[in-house]
């Protein structure tokens, strides 16, 4: 019986939500909205984690190593000496389906994080500089220098490898960079005597493919702490033995060991992955095969040995970074055990190096970072969907009350009227809810592949966005659960009316005043912080609290005002056009919209959504210039080469034309022109100190991608540096005393070093005398002196590292050439001035010549301006995640201003059917009813759609104070070398594009809508109460 | 001398309801002369209502001619007779069908402006229509302000305001009390039996004690019209 009943009641719903679908779809757009904005925002959220662990783990070279457990002095039982016993744990590592591939290696000594301290810190420290390589002593006679291999923090590191090695994925790492030569050979037997090594060591020493040279490598036979005893003796075969004195008060003897005629196999650019903990980059890489049994067993018993595994990463969980951390700690568990139950490989106990969750632990925190700015960034666009649903649900239960009331006069009780309302909202809303958190999960996807404002592509990684059971579970509570509340509540009040009250068609909105007055103080708060970042104030903790409160207060406050201002448009045009021919007919009949809440509904909304979509249109195009402006000031130039011997322009212009010759998949133009930057150190006249210089050839205009941002006072400035000029670096200005003002220091402003200059008041040397050679005092040398004037401070000089072009000034070549006697000089740093870098092909020229570029030998690196932009982009620009933020916001809000105009329109309409009727009773034609409408509407909407893209600017400068303040801390946390000022980009076109839409379509649909009030059934209308 | 302002004749109408047709006017033919105030009665759905409506240009009729002035309509779309509605007719409807948003002085005069008249000079006939139904100390209130008697009074203010021949009345008196009922009628008497500026009024009504005030009754039965001389004797 009760079940009969609930079906009945159910299926009444059903019917009645359907036949009212016109009102219902009000309450369906709203919460399809609003479902579709949280679900996206936290679909994003997790697709944002995906992204950023699939990215750091793409770029891990090898996945861990596995160390004996204990030192060799401890528990001796637990290690082996004998190789083969140590590898086969290898095999038993990959016939687990986890792993794909396990090698033995001699190079690094063992990592015993719980030998040396209790303080965990102190022995995770300790434990790392105990670890000692095997290094490179000598090549021939000659030592090695540190700087040799500079890609390794390690000295000079050495490694062997066993014939898993070779084939096996971590040889595959060094094998993919070989500029020259070839690998191993495939017979291992073959290997011996083959060295393959880092281009940096090849140019140093001038060596070359096939060239044959003695090696020395050192291995540590003893370690202790600085104060403890050691006693370093030379072998019984007569390797010399010496004391070296490690760091964090370590000591270690090490033995050396002569390899004679071993020939250069390769060389190889050093990977730029990442190697974490146990570097096993840029090393001098050897086979076991160049060693005899003795010299093996020496490695293994001095703990050098290691085993380099690879795990099948398609299997670890891409769901989330905390799923990954704990499969990967799973795995960990099962193949090493715990300190009190360790898992023993015949007796072998083993020490297994995750190289992945030490990455993901430090991702994860950023992450969330990220993640809680973009959800704040979000904030307007949640409020705009929730604003929908509230004011179309209210609209649509507005319509209701009469409908309540009658059925009241016919016996309907309070229960079963509010059963009827709350079920059919119930299933409108459950219904708009399903599609929209489907809509939600699958557009997450979109917005994770955003790469610039509104530019989307599939991404390289697998992504599955979701949204777990709480959040889903608040999402429907937050939606349905609030249509339901505002369904209870509205229908409750149409319960507690008289009935005649209820009855009455319309019901003149009664206005708080209080809650205006608060409006208005949140407005006047936004504008304060729109002033304070047009004025550039000085950062402070009143500032900064407006500028981050701001934006919001003035999207809240403004919208409400400005609402309240468009609910006059009928009453001004009415004043314009009243007395002319469009209006003289109908101007009696047009009514202010503050008699209509409807119509103050629709300006409030027009408000909202056109302001959000103008804000996040000049944010999104702001951010796009920031992220092309980012890869010039990084890159420089469309090409930037860092060659490993200094050349001349000519020698540089060979190069590329030969490089651009042996191109033949991609056409790549010639150069238009080239442009170097030379480093070096001149002296002050009169003053102890050295400053170094950078020297720019004098076309640096015509290929550098200067910004006006670079320099203080304007690009301009640089025409100076051949008057004899110079700029500065802010380190080299204090050094010099120059008479440099400070930046304002203002929230845009923040990103200017000069911000923190501490001679800020522009006293200070306008000139200095420049001398060359720069020498120690105490030789003699004959110097030329040159006196250059200072023109200004620079920010970045574009392809330096920010360090380094703080701590230069900057000269042009002519004043080099006085300096230096009027003598050329060759250059290491080369910029290419190669095509429009914008354009499509440009972009595919370019990579294609960088890669060709890189394989030359007299390369050290190339950077190209497409790559560079890429990653920009990729990785966020001026703050991650804000382009796919914004584009979501431009969507959301341009489809909320078409969708809830079209409903607030059609709900107005309806409600005014009547009306109609009984102007047409009284003889209005159709042509003076449209104008009626059309007039009355459209004044109401234009002025919404003037005012909402007004407020929308006031937001934009609004945002760029947050953005620029938040944007240059995200820049500092990724160590991002330069850090560019949010200049608002003004997309006029994109913005009037979706206003215009807006416009017509609300247009076509008030006079299709008119045109059918106008031909509906005139005596049945008129009929109506 | 009487003559005649409105003529219908053949007037038929059927509606469609679900697979059935129904038949509501067959062959009416009706007419009503100037200064002439007629009652149309008849039992509920025999179809005064839709003979009221095809006469006042709100309705097409299936068939028939009607001529009211130098209109001549019937079967024409509602849509194309504004000119008709706005000039000739004047509509009093059960319900009054007054503009809430604007006050009664509005409510008559943008009839007017409608038709073209200025602002002021709209506002100064509707000023005089409403003194002449005796609401000129009330123009400007709105329509919620006053009882149902006052508003259907407002709505016979506009309905003559552009002096328009004939008046239509859907039931006028159907919301009022009796005594409203009986000042509403009197206003109908005297602006039909004004000697300077008659005026035709046809008006469907349910109430006996209402028809017996017209000066004559049409009698609707089945969708079609009794023969008429005896049936004031007969209501009376």
């Amino acid at each position: 019986m009760i079940f009969a009943s609930t079906a009945d009641n159910l299926l009444i719903s059903v019917r009645s939500a359907w036949l009212s679908r016109n009102r219902g779809f009000a309450v369906f757009a709203g919460v399809l909205l609003s479902t579709l904005v949280l679900t996206a925002i936290l679909a994003y959220g997790t697709s944002l984690s995906q992204i950023a662990m699939q990215e750091t783990i793409k770029n891990i070279s090898y996945d861990g190593v596995v160390y004996f457990k204990n030192e060799p002095d401890y528990k001796s039982g637990s290690r082996t000496s004998v190789t083969g016993e140590f590898s086969d744990i290898c095999t038993e590592f990959t016939n687990r389906v986890e792993f794909t591939d396990c090698t033995l290696v001699f190079a690094q000594q063992g990592y015993y994080r719980y030998a040396y301290a209790d303080n965990r810190w102190e022995a995770e420290f300790k434990a790392r500089y105990f670890a000692q390589d095997i290094r490179l002593e000598s090549i021939d006679t000659l030592d090695v220098e540190d700087d040799e291999i500079e890609d390794n923090p390690n000295r000079n590191p050495v490694m062997f490898l066993e014939p898993g090695g070779i084939d096996g994925q971590l040889g595959n790492i060094y094998a993919e960079k070989l500029v020259d030569g070839s690998w191993f050979a495939s017979t291992f037997d073959d290997t011996s005597g083959s060295v393959l090594i880092p281009q940096r060591v090849a140019n140093a020493r001038n060596l070359a493919v096939g060239d044959s040279l003695n090696l020395t490598y050192s291995f540590v036979t003893d370690k202790q702490e600085r104060d403890q005893e050691i006693t370093c003796e030379s072998s019984e075969n007569g390797n010399e033995s010496y004391l070296d004195k490690g760091e964090w008060d370590t000591q270690f003897c090490r033995q050396k060991v002569l390899l004679e005629n071993v020939s250069v196999t390769g060389i190889y650019k050093p990977s730029e992955g990442n190697w974490r903990g146990n570097d096993l980059s840029g090393r001098i890489l050897l086979t076991t095969a160049s060693l005899n049994s003795k010299q093996i067993e020496e490695l293994m018993d001095t703990d050098h040995a290691l085993l380099v595994f690879n795990i099948d990463r398609s299997l670890i969980p891409s769901s989330s970074i905390e799923d990954a951390e704990i499969w990967l700690d799973e795995l960990e568990k099962s193949m090493e055990g715990s300190p009190s139950n360790p898992v023993t490989y015949g007796d072998v106990e083993i020490n297994y190096e995750d190289g992945i969750v030490g990455y993901l632990s430090d991702i994860s925190i950023f992450v969330v970072l990220i993640q809680i700015f973009d959800y704040i960034l979000m904030i307007p666009a949640i409020f705009l969907s929730l604003a929908v649903l509230v004011y179309g649900l209210n609209l649509a239960l507005e319509q209701r009350r009469s409908e309540i009331a009658i059925h009241r006069v016919y016996g309907g009780t309070n229960k079963s009227l509010l059963g009827l309302i709350l079920s059919e909202v119930f299933i409108i809303s459950t219904v708009a809810w399903t599609i929209g958190y489907f809509l939600g999960i699958l557009s997450a996807e979109f917005i994770a592949n955003t790469v610039g404002f509104m530019e989307f592509e599939k991404s390289e990684f697998a992504l599955s966005p979701k949204v777990s059971v709480i959040p889903t579970i608040v999402i429907f509570v937050v939606t349905v659960g609030l249509s339901m509340m505002i369904g209870f509540v509205k229908t409750k009040r149409f319960l507690s009316m008289d009935i005649e009250e209820g009855i009455k068609k319309e019901i003149k909105p009664k206005r708080n005043r209080v809650i205006f007055l608060i409006h208005i103080l949140l407005f006047l708060l936004g504008l304060s912080a729109v002033a304070i970042n047009i004025m550039n104030l000085k950062l402070s903790i009143i500032t900064g609290l407006i500028s981050g409160l701001g934006p919001f207060t003035l999207w809240i406050g403004g919208s409400v005002v400005f609402a309240r201002l468009s609910g006059y448009a009928p009453r001004v045009t009415t004043f314009l056009l009243g007395k002319t021919k469009i209006l003289s007919d109908v101007r009696i009949g047009i009514r202010g919209s503050e008699l209509n809440r409807s119509m103050n509904q629709l300006g409030l909304i027009v408000v909202l959504t056109i302001s959000i979509v103008t804000m996040a249109a000049f944010q999104g195009y702001t951010g796009s210039l920031v992220d092309e402006r980012s890869a010039s000031s990084s890159v420089g130039a469309d090409i930037k080469i860092n060659l490993s011997t200094p050349m001349s322009d000519q020698e540089v212009n060979t190069l590329l034309t030969s490089s651009i010759d042996n191109i033949t998949l991609v056409k790549v133009p010639y150069p238009k022109n080239i442009a170097s930057l030379y480093n070096d150190t001149v002296g002050i006249k009169g003053q102890r100190y050295s400053i170094d210089i950078a020297v720019l050839t004098s076309n640096h205009r015509d290929v550098l991608h200067w910004n006006d941002q670079s320099v203080q006072g304007g690009l301009s400035v640089l025409t100076k540096l051949s008057e004899p000029g110079f700029t500065s670096g802010v380190d080299a200005a204090e050094t010099l005393d120059l008479a440099v003002k400070s930046d304002e220091g203002g929230l845009s402003g923040v990103i200017s070093p000069f911000n923190a200059f501490e001679d800020d008041d522009g006293v200070g040397f306008d000139s200095i005398t420049l001398t060359y050679p720069y020498v120690d005092q105490s030789e003699v040398v004959t110097q030329n002196e040159v006196t250059v004037g200072f023109i200004g401070g620079h920010n970045w000089i574009p392809g330096v590292p920010q360090d380094k072009s703080n701590s230069f000034i900057l000269i042009d070549d002519s004043t080099f050439k006085n300096l230096n006697d009027n003598a050329d000089y060759k250059a290491i740093i080369w910029f290419v001035e190669l095509c429009d870098e914008k354009a499509n092909s440009c972009l595919d020229a370019l990579e294609a010549l960088s890669e060709q570029l890189e394989s030359n030998l007299t390369v050290t690196s190339v950077e190209d301006w497409s790559k560079a932009y890429d990653e920009v982009k990729r990785n966020g620009g001026l703050i991650f995640g804000t382009p796919g933020i914004l584009s979501l916001q431009y969507i959301v809000a341009a489809f909320a201003a078409l969708a809830s105009s079209l409903v607030f329109l059609s709900l107005i309409l309806a409600r005014r059917r009547r009306e109609l009727a009984i102007l047409q009773s009284i003889g209005a034609s159709a042509t003076q009813l449209s104008r009626l409408v059309i007039f009355e509407i459209i004044s109401v909407f234009t002025l919404s759609l003037v005012l909402g893209g007004l407020l929308g600017l006031g937001l934009a400068e609004a945002f760029t104070g947050l953005f620029s303040l938040l944007g240059g801390l995200f820049q500092l946390l990724l160590e991002s070398e330069t850090v560019i000022a949010r200049e608002l980009v003004w997309p006029w076109i994109q913005v009037l594009l979706v206003n215009g839409l807006v416009f017509v379509a609300v247009l076509i649909a008030l006079l299709f809508t008119t045109l059918r009030a106008v031909r509906s059934d005139l005596p049945t209308v008129l009929k109506e109460e | 001398m009487t003559s005649c302002l409105l003529s219908a004749s053949g007037i038929r109408k059927s509606f469609k309801i679900g697979k059935n047709r129904l038949d509501v006017l067959k062959d009416v033919d009706l007419s009503v002369e100037v200064g002439e105030l007629v009652a149309l009665m008849g039992p509920s759905g025999s179809g005064k209502s839709t003979l009221l409506n095809i006469v006042g240009g709100l309705l097409k009729s299936d068939a028939g001619q009607i001529t009211l002035g130098e209109h001549e309509y019937g079967t024409k779309n509602p849509i194309h007779l504004n000119d008709l509605r706005r000039n000739s007719i004047g509509w009093i409807f059960q319900n009054f069908n007054l503009l809430e948003h604007l006050s009664i002085e509005d409510n008559v005069a943008f009839t007017l402006t409608l038709s073209g008249a200025s602002i002021s000079e709209a506002r100064k006939k509707a000023k005089n229509a409403l003194e002449r139904v005796g609401l000129g100390d009330r123009l400007k209130f709105f329509p919620q302000q006053l009882s149902g008697g006052q508003n259907q009074r407002v709505s016979i203010a506009r309905a003559i305001s552009g002096d328009r021949p004939l008046l239509l009345a859907d039931e006028p008196t159907g919301n009022l009390d009796s005594e409203s009922g009986n000042t509403i009628v009197h206003l109908f008497q005297e602006l039909c039996h004004d000697s300077h500026n008659p005026i035709a009024l046809l008006m469907v009504t349910h109430d006996p004690v209402l028809a017996s005030k017209a000066d004559r009754i049409l009698l609707l039965k089945n969708g079609q019209l009794l023969p008429t001389s005896p049936l004031k004797e007969g209501v009376n």
